[in-house]
């Protein structure tokens, strides 16, 4: 490139209007951006977040306390003490505790489930302010069951075609 | 107890409710509803049963429906053996009378299986058949595919026949009617390989018999990915093609005895019509299972029905 044709292109601000005429075409080109809190970008059926005890949609918990979630769990997040109901005596948990400090969400509680009891819904957004909010416990993971059923069903359904 | 009316279940799925279990209608209709949504052929085939033993056949159905969708809840084929073993334990538990509450399809089976008092080694079967589906290995010929199949779909036409037999129209108990439903079942199990044969490739196993793969020079990459079998799909052609051959003659086989089978065992005879329309649709696409069930075949509803009022099959 000549010194003069260099000399012109520095002169006439050619790369600053080049650089402009790029912005100028993503202001017509649709955003690649979601308003996040508001928008949610997709997620898979899949997608392990956090967890949930489901029920019955007779409202009895599915839970039977058969601790196979206990014994997979990799990391040893799980506790749970299990004993006879008082009203009629069948076996559930007496505790279910996860820490979720430990757990690393690798969904392994969800699939050595025989019942489906404790998935992992598609909740992401359970950040707390301090790290003892973090230590669930059953009251708080049936709560979640039942704030996530319908989403958590649809997953499930939508996960496991069946011919 | 609270109403399980939102299930879109009606009367038919809750016919009986011994009075001694709360809830045990809630678990049937559970059992029910969760066929109706996820194994459509049995569901329909059920319906043509009494309304008594109804509610039974849909218990043993959503085992099997639990059981065969397994693999797909698992990532490891070692999570599904303990899904497996705890299915085993569970069964084990009914037949023990240690069965405390557990979940819905344990109590609906334990009712029915008290009603109809069931054969605990079918049960072992069907659960130790499932442990094939977490591997993704090939049968070995096609003797250990009909073995598969017989401890499948022919465990459950077997506990379907000793529960239609508990009606007192003596549906069971002659041979001719056993031998029946279990060719009917070895077709409707052959058929429904090919069948689910695309979504089998998908989830990478394959129930081709690894004899006639070999004999035939189909690797197990022409039947995973379905781009190649469309263009190298002359030995999966010829594999279905023997396939069918296979169910057609099974079908001819249960034609035979059909005369002296009862019209009570209905529901383990009519996956015959919905085997049949499935091999005539595969006929149409020229043995190209791919082609044939792209999409899930829909069991022909009108003839099922037309055959089984008449009772001629």
């Amino acid at each position: 490139m000549s010194v003069l044709t260099r000399g012109i292109r520095t002169f006439l601000l050619g790369e600053l209007l080049a650089g402009m005429w790029l912005t100028l075409k993503y202001f017509f080109k649709p955003k690649v951006t979601i308003n996040y809190p508001h928008e949610k970008g997709f997620l898979s059926p899949r997608f392990r977040g956090e967890h949930a005890l489901r029920r019955y949609p007779s409202g009895e918990e599915r839970c039977i306390a058969c601790k196979l979630c206990e014994a997979i769990c990799p990391a040893q997040a799980i506790v749970i003490e299990a004993g006879p109901r008082e009203n009629d005596g069948s076996r559930r948990t007496t505790r279910y505790d996860i820490d979720m400090t430990k757990c690393i969400y690798c969904g392994f509680c969800q699939e050595a489930c025989p019942v489906d009891a404790i998935v992992e819904g598609p909740n992401f957004e359970f950040a707390t302010e301090t790290r003892e909010e973090l230590m669930y416990n059953k009251d708080k993971l049936l709560d979640n069951g039942d704030r996530w059923e319908s989403e958590i069903a649809a997953n499930i359904e939508m996960d496991t075609p069946y011919r | 107890m609270v109403s399980t009316s939102k299930l879109t279940t009606s009367s038919l799925h809750t016919e009986y409710d011994p009075a001694n279990e709360p809830g045990i209608a809630a678990a049937f209709a559970a059992c029910g509803d969760m066929v109706r949504r996820g194994d459509r052929d049995r569901y329909l085939c059920a319906l043509f049963a009494p309304a008594e033993v109804r509610a039974g056949l849909f218990a043993i159905a959503a085992l099997n429906l639990e059981l065969a969708r397994l693999p797909d809840k698992v990532s490891e084929p070692l999570l599904g053996q303990i899904r497996l073993q705890w299915w085993r334990l569970s069964i084990d538990g009914i037949y023990d009378g240690e069965i405390e509450s557990g979940d819905d399809i344990s109590r609906a089976l334990a009712a029915t299986i008290s009603r109809f008092g069931l054969s605990r080694d079918v049960f072992e079967r069907l659960i130790d058949a499932r442990a094939f589906d977490l591997l993704t290995d090939p049968p070995e010929d096609m003797a250990a595919t009909e073995t598969y199949i017989d401890n499948t779909a022919g465990a459950v036409a077997t506990l379907w026949l000793e529960v239609l037999g508990g009606t007192g129209k003596s549906a069971s108990g002659d041979g001719a009617c056993a031998q029946a439903s279990h060719h009917v079942a070895r077709a409707y199990g052959l058929s429904g390989l090919l069948r689910a044969l695309p979504y089998h490739a998908q989830k990478g196993r394959i129930y081709l018999p690894a004899s006639l793969m070999k004999q035939y020079q189909l690797r197990r990459e022409d039947v995973l990915s379905p781009i190649s079998a469309g263009t190298s799909g002359a030995g999966l052609i010829e594999i279905a093609r023997e396939f069918a051959a296979q169910a057609v003659s099974e079908l001819a086989a249960a034609r035979a005895l059909m005369p002296s089978v009862p019209k009570a065992a209905m529901p383990v005879l009519l996956p015959m019509i919905i085997a049949e329309s499935a091999l005539k649709c595969l006929e149409k696409a020229r043995y190209d299972v791919f082609t044939a069930f792209s999409r899930p075949h829909r069991a022909p509803i009108l003839k099922m029905a037309l055959k089984s009022f008449t009772g001629r099959l």
